[in-house]
């Protein structure tokens, strides 16, 4: 009974391990190749762990990489700006929403449920095209405002998805207590539900900024002249050349990255009780 | 003073509420959407400078129909689709009852679950060009190592092997998002039930057939509906790895729309290849969007 039991965790924490390392591993090639000097990149005897670390390669890629006289630091202020703003407004719309369709009874509720059950799941590439025509037409083409405003599109049907999920699991009690007290709705949304879900809102707010930070599609088309990139724009750019600089596109890559994983494990509990709302509803 | 009806009243609080929103979708997408069905309709020659585009029925279809490579391309999309969504629900499902064990670590370990998900396309696209690089990538040189390996393999010089290692990638990119909603519903599973069934003499595989199985097939349903609309789709992925090469072998239809639009300027086809991928998402969408009111009690 005893040797079985051992046996058993002994299989068990092998499988785990294993798991651990193929779902690790490419981050983990990532930082390793970010910290290897130019030279030794194709030098595959280094092997995972370089045996002289070097920060040269994120220094280039953060003060000395160029590409059309623009660097990371113009890059990474345009995708802050953009996805920050377009997430801000969709995250704001789509609590509204999500709340009225969570709390209201109104005529055309199905309707604009599955409004956005359909926009979620639309191929953007559909949109694009005719998008794309219409404000190159209009001018608007290498226009931050117009790649935020879509965006802002983009993040609002699966943020509203997950705050029609998330509102259902909060209990009415406290609503209809502060509305026997005489709060409007609008009270209500702002004095009570908003401040008691901000670690939620973070949470939702930060799988719709993540879908901007990491969008190659939109941002492709929308933006030609390099003073206009975003980061993954940017991140394309080290191809072209006679030779890539696979240091410095690591490098960049662990920027733009790192800071994202360590907030998604920040709020992992969060993240995994919303989307858990999200499908059971 | 007119006075309002609390009816009404109530009625106006609800759509200021909705109104952002509809305005949102209607501009941005819902008009999109109708100008891409008309523009499928239409013919459109960038290079003429006449504004209008008239309409020439089928003409874009049959321009779609008649590409050599469209039988090529369909078959990539539904193959890629198919291995891709079946990947990902099967290791999902997997790590899920793994992670669903108690052992020591397992915080860390869903949390490094969460990295694949965070890591951006273009991130993962580059690590994996590089790591999996015939003559200096990392991955290549460990599976050259192995025994029955013969040499380093080119991933990405033939059609199928491409094919198949880009599957690969997006099952690694994008299980983490299955496994935490099937985590989510494993959780779910009341202890007891699990409790009565091994005082019965149930076995671990019994278990999961006459428990654990029926108990999240809902769930299971529904994300591998999301998962297939949201997989036929791919573009990132694809396009900056081989961007649909070599010969076609990875060219799936998101590819197709993007390259006949913005390399070929083939706007015509591009819509009428843009309306067949609606067409085929709306049917999911509906399925979908049914799952999700099975309940009823819902609207």
């Amino acid at each position: 009974m005893r040797m079985k039991y051992y046996a058993n965790r002994t299989l068990l924490y092998t499988t785990v391990l294993l798991v651990s390392i193929l779902i690790a591993i490419p981050f983990v090639i990532m930082l390793s190749y970010s910290f290897r000097a130019s030279h030794d990149i194709f030098s595959l005897e280094i092997g995972l762990f370089p045996k002289k670390p070097t920060l040269a390669a994120y220094k280039n890629a953060l003060f000395n990489y160029r590409f059309g006289g623009q660097g990371f630091a113009r890059w990474s202020l345009n995708s802050l700006l953009t996805c920050g703003l377009a997430t801000f407004f969709a995250i704001f719309s789509a609590a509204m929403t999500g709340y009225a369709i969570s709390r209201f009874r109104f005529t055309g509720k199905k309707v604009l449920w599955f409004l956005i059950a359909l926009t979620q799941t639309i191929p953007w590439i559909i949109i694009l095209i005719p998008y794309y025509i219409t404000i190159s037409r209009m001018g608007l083409a290498n226009n931050l405002y117009i790649l935020g405003m879509t965006y802002m599109a983009v993040f609002l049907p699966t943020s509203a998805w997950l705050f029609v999920g998330f509102f259902n699991n909060i209990p009415y009690e406290m609503e209809e207590a502060a509305k026997i007290d005489g709060c409007s709705p609008w009270g209500i949304f702002f004095r009570i539900i908003i401040p008691l879900s901000v670690t939620s809102i973070s949470a939702i707010a930060l799988v719709a900024f993540v879908t901007g930070w990491g969008d190659f599609l939109f941002a492709s088309v929308f933006l030609k002249k390099a003073s206009l990139w975003t980061l993954p724009l940017g991140l394309t750019s080290f191809r072209g050349e006679h030779q890539i600089q696979w240091s410095e596109i690591m490098a960049m890559s662990a920027i733009v990255t790192v800071p994202i994983v360590i907030l998604f494990i920040y709020l992992q509990k969060y993240l995994v009780d919303l989307m858990a709302g999200g499908v059971k509803q | 003073m007119v006075e309002i009806s609390r009816r009404n009243r109530e009625r106006i609080v609800i759509l200021q509420f909705i109104v952002p929103s509809l305005m949102i979708i209607g501009i941005f997408i819902l008009f999109p959407i109708t100008k891409a069905i008309t523009m499928a309709f239409q013919e459109w020659i960038l290079t003429s400078s006449s504004p209008d585009h008239p309409f020439v029925g089928m003409n874009n279809f049959r321009e779609v129909f008649s590409i050599t490579h469209f039988p090529k391309m369909i078959t990539n999309t539904l193959v890629y689709t198919a291995g891709s969504v079946g990947g990902k629900m099967i290791v999902g499902l997997g790590v899920a009852l793994l992670l669903n064990r108690k052992f020591i670590g397992r915080g860390i370990v869903r949390g490094l679950m969460l990295i694949p998900w965070a890591m951006p396309m273009v991130v993962v696209t580059n690590v994996f060009r590089i790591a999996l690089d015939p003559s200096y990538g990392l991955f290549n040189a460990l599976l050259s190592s192995l025994p029955f390996v013969d040499g380093p393999i080119q991933f990405f010089s033939n059609g199928p092997l491409a094919l198949g290692t880009l599957v690969g990638i997006g099952i690694w990119k994008n299980f983490p998002f299955v496994s935490l909603m099937l985590l989510a519903a494993l959780q779910s599973v009341p202890q007891d039930y699990y409790d009565a069934a091994s005082i019965d003499g149930a076995g671990t595989l019994a278990q999961f057939r006459k428990i654990t199985w029926p108990l999240i097939k809902p769930i299971w349903n529904t994300l591998m509906i999301l998962q297939i609309l949201w997989t036929v789709k791919e573009f990132e992925l694809i396009y900056l790895i081989t961007q649909g090469g070599p010969n076609n072998g990875t060219n799936i239809i998101g590819i197709d729309i993007y390259l006949n639009a913005f390399r070929f300027y083939k706007i015509g086809a591009a819509n009428a290849e843009g309306i067949l991928l609606l067409l085929f998402c709306l049917v999911f969408a509906i399925v979908y969007f049914r799952s999700m009111h099975k309940k009823g009690d819902f609207v």
